[in-house]
């Protein structure tokens, strides 16, 4: 490979991890307060066709991104947070449910627009200085801002998690809803409040996708990134930090195939787009081995005050 | 349980408690949950621009209002029993396989490689034999690797079930587009070559009533799984393993090993979904051999409440949905509302479980033990 391409096809990854850093995030924050949300792919979706239609209607790039964080929460907090945590449903059969809704409602919703193509590109941002250093500057200080946003929102996740005080009763709830009651904390109340904001995340991480990286909208967009962001979070430990880089690898294995296309490499484009997903099942039984011993203790159960 | 949660219903001495919900109000309340989900789902339908009345004949005629219908529809429901069967075998012992997409590609990839390759004269029922067995080996492998790794390591196996599904689709646009491509009729979708005439399953027609073979190997295949599950000592350990992992070890029970074997079946069912498609129909190694049945077959198990005489009935009725969608994206709907209903269905049938919970007691304060 070319020394160019492989600089450019490193610049591109950047921007394809974003997604999956939005919905890591937002399924990490879930899990870190006990509920896990398996709908990601369906809440994707519905981020994406939302943004997609206001990018279309209004024009601004900003406020589509806005939308699809804004519909993916209203979606998550009416379709998952309320049923699973204040009804006490099965956060699978649930998770399910959403997923299929997800992709059927953004497929209906959307494809009226199927033809139709962003026509504003999103502005790329360069950090004055940064962006000059060779090689690793083009890479990192010269992307459209929602990037640097992810960038920051992981940050302030980390922060949140592990030098507040707030953050202190969140894991408690994750890990002994029971515990953290007793000492005062309104569980069931920032378990929704968290469920949602996570949905709104992934809901943005749809809206990137559709709105800064294809422009245009079709049915199966998502195409498993939910998945691969589930099992990026077990990959991490649940380390906020850890989806900067873990991110980044699966963006470099979801642009193989371009690659190979513009390289004209004799293996077929079908099995260079397999990697992303072998190396998810990879990653998770290299994780197994210590990986769960990090993971919150009351993940997947509901709490009912009172109950056992 | 105690029962401080639920609110008390007032002063006139009944209020709710919490109990476990027992079989019967919990099959009770998936009952009144299907039904209200296609009733909500009616609705949602006659509301789309340039439905309305028309709905409701289409739908009638193109399901059980006709023999046309009814036959179309055994043939709906062919693959989502069997794939709801195949989910059900799983989940009996506390496991999700959401693959049965990928199972069934590669089941019908491993059938089809043997159509290919059989000697020529070789009669029909020998080769509809072989296919099948291929099509439970190429179910079965596609399994192993998230069967072994959740059996030994604990690895999730709803993530690596389905992460193999779309590894699956990639095989699949690899063969219909490379190997096994067929120019002449990519005018009808990508797909193989057909495979040979005499493999493909009979059909028996009774007037205008038309039956598949394929859809009684569905039929027999669930009856052959309740009586596995009904009568055997391993349905027992099953029932058990299922009911409690630590209870069942206790008792004496390999549970890894039998939910390795689970998991193993159910990928073979898997495979069976998909060459049974492909025989019955599609005769060709196609992308719409799939068509989103894995997905579905986990709504059938999940409504059924992993019953396998229920993954009948269910099957019936998603079969029911997928057929009006059909018929209503001739009238401008999309097929993708499907989707959104089967969705719809899910959550109610999981909602349901929750009025399950509660049972209406008259009397003071203290709560009966659950």
């Amino acid at each position: 490979m070319s020394s160019e391409l492989f600089h450019v096809s490193l610049v591109g990854a950047v921007l394809v991890a974003v997604p999956l850093l939005y919905a890591a995030l937002g399924e990490l924050i879930s899990e870190r307060v006990g509920v896990m949300n398996i709908g990601i792919e369906g809440i994707m979706s519905v981020g994406a066709a939302a943004a997609f239609i206001a990018a279309i209607k209004t024009g601004s790039p900003a406020l589509a991104m806005l939308t699809g964080t804004v519909v993916g929460g209203l979606f998550t907090l009416v379709f998952f947070a309320v049923p699973v945590i204040l009804l006490r449903t099965s956060q699978i059969l649930v998770g399910f449910a959403v997923w299929f809704i997800g992709l059927g409602a953004s497929s209906q919703f959307g494809e009226s627009y199927a033809t139709q193509a962003i026509k504003t590109k999103i502005a790329t941002l360069k950090i004055p200085l940064l962006a000059d250093i060779p090689f690793v500057g083009e890479i990192l200080f010269e992307q459209p801002w929602p990037f640097y946003v992810g960038v920051l929102v992981a940050v302030a996740v980390a922060l949140l998690l592990t030098r507040t005080a707030h953050g202190l009763d969140l894991r408690g709830i994750g890990d002994d809803p029971a515990a953290a009651y007793a000492s005062g904390v309104p569980v069931l109340r920032w378990q929704v409040l968290y469920v949602s904001l996570g949905g709104a995340l992934m809901g943005l991480g749809g809206a990137v996708i559709s709105v800064v990286i294809t422009h245009h909208w079709q049915s199966g967009l998502i195409a498993g990134r939910g998945w691969i962001a589930l099992a990026l979070v077990i990959f991490v430990g649940w380390r906020p930090l850890g989806l900067l880089w873990a991110t980044y690898l699966f963006g470099i294995l979801l642009t193989l195939d371009t690659v190979g296309q513009a390289e004209d490499w004799a293996i077929p484009a079908a099995i260079l787009a397999m990697p992303p997903y072998l190396a998810t099942v990879a990653i998770l039984i290299i994780r197994s081995r210590r990986g769960y011993r990090l993971a919150p203790a009351a993940l997947g159960t509901s709490f009912l005050r009172g109950g056992r | 349980v105690s029962g401080n949660a639920p609110p008390a219903s007032g002063r006139s001495g009944f209020r709710f408690v919490l109990h476990d919900p027992s079989a019967t109000s919990s099959l009770l309340g998936r009952v009144v949950a299907v039904i209200l989900g296609i009733v909500l789902g009616a609705l949602f339908l006659a509301l789309q621009p340039g439905v309305g009345g028309g709905l409701f004949t289409a739908a009638w005629e193109s399901t059980v209002g006709s023999l046309l219908g009814i036959s179309q529809l055994t043939q709906f429901a062919t693959p989502l029993i069997l794939a709801g069967c195949a989910v059900a075998v799983a989940s009996r012992v506390g496991l999700w396989n959401i693959g049965v997409d990928g199972q069934l590609i590669l089941g019908a990839w491993a059938a089809t490689a043997v159509g290919f390759y059989a000697p020529d004269g070789i009669p029909g029922a020998l080769l509809i034999s072989l296919m099948m067995l291929a099509a439970l080996v190429g179910g079965a492998l596609w399994i192993v690797v998230p069967a072994v790794a959740f059996a030994y390591l604990r690895v999730n196996e709803v993530v690596t079930t389905l992460m193999l599904n779309f590894v699956a689709y990639l095989w699949l646009a690899y063969w219909i587009t490379g190997p096994w491509s067929d120019p002449s009729y990519a005018s009808l979708g990508l797909s193989s070559k057909p495979v040979p005439d005499q493999a493909f399953l009979p059909h028996f027609t009774i007037g205008s009533l038309d039956i598949g073979l394929a859809f009684l190997i569905a039929l027999g295949v669930a009856g052959l799984l309740w009586a596995i599950f009904r009568f055997t000592h391993y349905g027992f350990r099953s029932a058990m393993v299922g009911a409690d992992e630590r209870v069942a070890a206790y008792g004496g029970i390999d549970v890894r090993r039998l939910r390795l074997q689970a998991l193993l079946a159910s990928g073979a069912i898997g495979g069976l979904v998909g060459v049974v498609v492909e025989l019955d129909r599609v005769h060709r190694f196609s992308s719409s051999l799939s068509d989103n049945t894995g997905y579905l077959g986990i709504v059938v198990a999940a409504l059924a409440a992993h019953s396998f005489a229920g993954a009948i009935v269910m099957g019936f009725l998603v079969a029911i949905l997928s057929a009006t969608g059909g018929a209503l994206s001739i009238s401008g709907v999309s097929s993708s509302v499907v989707l959104l209903l089967i969705g719809v269905l899910l959550l109610v049938g999981a909602l349901a479980d929750v009025p399950a919970r509660y049972r209406l007691r008259r009397g003071a304060e203290e709560a009966p033990a659950g």
